[in-house]
């Protein structure tokens, strides 16, 4: 059995930049990450974007280390490998490849996973997911001869996908099973301002439709819906959410909620046991309560905070990360908590109309997120009303005018360092 | 690392990820193309080759410059020192 002073679950940006923060701090400590994919470390939220999916950029572009990252930084990669179970009594961790890697300390960075049809004929061909670089390449693959393609859900997955087809004349259908686009997360004005790119586009949206069969032979013709009808579809890319990593680790203990629970200090329940990333739900100390996010900031940033505290700094974890993205002449960003729940109160600044549009969430008279729609060049003002929690009674009225500018409004409340 | 002096974003790599926005809201903001930009003290924002002396935010640390130019899922922040040799990422 291997013995490893740092053990480290997860080749992705949380798990890779704790590897690299504990080489910066621990000259001699013996470091392992072990990652899933058989790639060194890449860009995962570049897969889906436009220099990359249009071949703007060299395929290499995507890679974030040099192949002799590892090997210089003395980190052993166990590549392409899965960790099946967690002792942690022992502090072992057992991969797929019957493998045992003992730990000191152990950081949990595993990600994510979409979640995946089950429905009859959902192993046929043509259907995707979008998560990993393989799963990025058949999408490319496909791209080269289909002439239209089906997405399925309302969400970041199908917007940039949406957004990809269209610029390469691939007619775009987009099936959501709500009656308006990103209903889980969003009020409806916002719902149809992203609707409205898309329409003017050319991509067709279905409403609450839901596929219960995949037709065909090997390989995907059509869908059958819960409407009765049958579309033809050969290339189908399904974005319905994500799904949890965590099974091989339930059994030993380690308090799992949606994601890993964790303090501040990202630290787990278990001693020697931390977590970093997408799987973590943790304390977060601007919002008073426990969140789980799932952007490259947070995971980068929280890879860092985890890797400190491993070492033996007692530093809070506190960030603020947005997510964003660009498409179809619209951009959207979601800083914050978006969440929007009877107690909370919601500024609009903007309208639908005018295709620039924000939606503050408050409570208790203080800025907690944001969902902006065009409007990113106002993004860091928003988040400095986020993390400083400042009373905004006094300038609610002006947030609500787009006029108003949002740097002086904040400068007002908000004390110079 | 040499003391940073000049920073700059390549404008064809961001992709307005905005994680340098979540390290260095002082430094950096979007645009209205979703591009990192920097706010000069001139009122102007860009993302050509700035001084850091000419930021709003000139007090900010190499260390916060850095983690802000490291968390770039692009490598889309470019750092020079005072010779003007490329700091970040390195070459």
């Amino acid at each position: 059995m291997q013995q490893f002073n740092y053990l480290i679950i997860g080749a992705g940006v949380a798990g890779t930049t704790a590897a690299e923060t504990l080489r910066g701090l621990d000259a001699k400590a013996s470091i392992a990450v072990v990652g899933d994919e058989p790639y060194d470390f890449y860009s995962r939220i570049a897969l889906s974007k436009e220099n990359y999916m249009l071949k703007k950029l060299p395929e290499e572009a995507i890679w974030l280390k040099k192949p002799s990252f590892y090997t210089e930084k003395n980190i052993a990669y166990f590549k392409g490998r899965v960790a099946t179970s967690l002792d942690s009594k022992q502090k072992q961790v057992a991969l797929d490849n019957g493998e045992t890697l003992g730990y000191d300390k152990l950081l949990l960075a595993v990600g994510g996973r979409p979640r995946c049809w089950t429905l009859p004929g959902s192993d046929k061909k043509g259907i995707h997911y979008l998560r990993k670089l393989d799963d990025a390449r058949a999408i490319m693959a496909d791209f080269e001869t289909i002439k239209a393609g089906l997405l399925v859900g309302g969400g970041f997955i199908s917007f940039e996908l949406a957004d990809i087809m269209v610029k390469r004349n691939i007619k775009a259908t987009v099936m959501l099973r709500e009656p308006y686009y990103w209903a889980n997360l969003l009020d409806e004005e916002s719902g149809r301002l992203i609707e409205d790119v898309l329409k003017k586009s050319g991509v067709e949206i279905l409403y609450e439709e839901e596929v219960v069969e995949v037709l065909g032979g090997e390989h995907a013709e059509s869908v059958r819906t819960n409407k009765g009808r049958t579309i033809p579809a050969s290339f189908i890319a399904v974005g319905i959410g994500i799904m949890d990593c965590l099974a091989p680790f339930k059994p030993s203990g380690v308090e799992v909620g949606r994601g890993v629970i964790a303090d501040q200090y990202l630290a787990t329940n278990i001693p020697d046991v931390w977590t970093a990333g997408d799987c973590a739900e943790y304390f977060d100390v601007i919002f008073g309560e426990r969140v789980q996010l799932g952007n490259w900031a947070n995971a980068m940033l929280q890879g860092r905070s985890a890797a400190q505290n491993m070492f033996g700094k007692k530093t809070e974890f506190k960030a603020l990360s947005a997510y964003t993205t660009t498409g179809l002449g619209m951009t959207i960003c979601f800083v914050g908590d978006i969440r929007v729940t009877p107690e909370k109160k919601v500024i609009e600044r903007g309208s639908r109309a005018s295709g620039k549009y924000t939606r503050i969430v408050t409570f208790e008279g203080r800025v907690v997120g944001a969902m902006q729609f065009n409007m990113t060049p106002e993004l860091p003002w928003i988040s400095k009303l986020i993390t400083d929690r400042r009373d905004i009674s006094s300038i609610a009225a002006k947030l609500a005018d787009p006029k108003e500018d949002l740097r002086a409004l904040a400068t007002a409340v908000i004390p110079p360092k | 690392m040499a003391k940073i002096a000049k920073l700059c974003v390549k404008r064809d790599l961001c992709i307005g990820a905005a994680s340098c926005i979540a390290v260095s809201p002082n430094v950096f903001a979007l645009d209205g193309e979703n591009k990192a930009v920097m706010t000069k003290k001139s009122g102007v924002s860009t993302s050509d080759t700035t001084n850091v002396a000419e930021l709003v935010a000139d007090g900010t640390s190499d260390d916060e410059l850095l983690l802000a130019a490291q968390s770039c899922p692009t490598k889309a922040i470019f750092l020079y020192d005072e010779t003007g040799k490329q700091a970040y990422p390195e070459s």
